[in-house]
């Protein structure tokens, strides 16, 4: 059976054959080059959410309630669901123990009073994707060293600034 | 000037092509049919291509395959378990010293993915999340700092700013 053009319906067939082992062939290595495009989706909008964070931090001395987040735009890449992120303040404290006078003669505490050191507040910014593919997260655990993983949840960790008081 | 039984050359092309339309009508009545198969190669041919399609894009063999990415460490992700029960820890025991009593869930917003916080009354709560073997990690408010080892407090505090 020939077509208008003259090509035969089998030549068809073997062409489209050809081009499926060719696709066949080549997609792992399409599934790896949508896989590191994604990541660097994923950096780049972490990077650019901590550069919003520290331009505000610069700005006011310490980290900010909120920053403006968006989703890593998965549909451009093609890799499922997009992970999203989330900017979160954390405070922390440290007290320090309770004082105890200098020791006396007898090896007994002195009933001298000592004043108590107050509490030092810190916030720290943190900044998780939330549902994100195992080898993204093995890529922003290598890439971002002060960070860990917890479910599907990846959190980079930054600084502390001693604040006065939350 | 011409005479009348000469014929004109227009009467002499148009039999000569009637003439030989006409005989080709007759080849083609007479001719013998063509016995001869055309070649058959192109379709079993296509059939074993697809084939071979289907099976490496089903079960790609390892020649086309690239190395599998590093997956994340099993002692990573029980890292990241105790730093989560430390960092929400660290939170908890802020307001609670601050306010000088635990603070609600609402009070203590969004807790730290993946870990609950379980307030029993004004001073006692538990957070609660689990292992990367899927057991159960307890924190107890008698003991705040009972996940925080060396690897998570290097973590947590490193890079402080004063």
């Amino acid at each position: 059976v020939r077509t208008r053009a003259g090509v035969t319906f089998a030549g068809v067939v073997l062409a489209i054959a050809v081009a499926g082992v060719v696709a066949a062939v080549l997609a792992p290595e399409w599934r790896e080059r949508r896989m590191d495009r994604h990541i660097e989706a994923v950096v780049a909008e972490i990077d650019a959410v901590r550069a919003r964070a520290e331009a505000a931090r610069e700005a006011s001395g310490d980290w900010p309630a909120e920053v403006e987040v968006g989703a890593v735009g998965a549909m451009a890449t093609g890799t499922g669901p997009s992970p999203s992120l989330a900017w979160r303040r954390m405070t922390s404290v440290e007290v320090p123990p309770p004082p105890v006078g200098p020791v006396g003669p007898g090896n007994t505490l002195s009933s001298e009073p000592v004043a108590p050191t107050p509490a030092r507040y810190f916030h720290q910014g943190t900044l998780s994707v939330l549902g994100a593919d195992d080898a993204v997260v093995a890529a922003l655990l290598t890439l971002y060293p002060r960070s860990f993983v917890h479910g599907r949840t990846w959190t980079l960790l930054l600084p502390r600034i001693e604040i006065a008081e939350p | 000037m011409a005479r009348e039984d000469t014929s004109t050359p227009e009467e002499r092309a148009r039999l000569v092509a009637a003439a030989l339309a006409h005989a080709e009508a007759l080849d083609d009545r007479y001719r013998p049919p063509n016995t001869v198969p055309p070649p058959r190669w192109k379709g079993p041919l296509a059939s074993a291509l697809l084939i071979v399609a289907g099976i490496v894009a089903v079960q790609p063999p390892a020649l086309i395959t690239p190395p599998p990415r590093p997956g994340v460490p099993s002692d990573a992700r029980a890292l990241g378990a105790r730093a989560s029960l430390a960092l929400q820890a660290s939170e908890v025991e802020a307001l609670r010293v601050l306010n000088q009593r635990l603070p609600t869930p609402e009070e203590l917003g969004p807790p730290v993915p993946g870990v609950r916080y379980v307030r029993s009354n004004d001073r006692v709560y538990q957070l609660v999340t689990f292992g990367p073997d899927g057991r159960a990690l307890v924190l107890d408010s008698t003991e705040p700092d009972a996940w925080q080892d060396a690897a998570v407090r290097a973590l947590l505090e490193g890079g402080s700013q004063p």
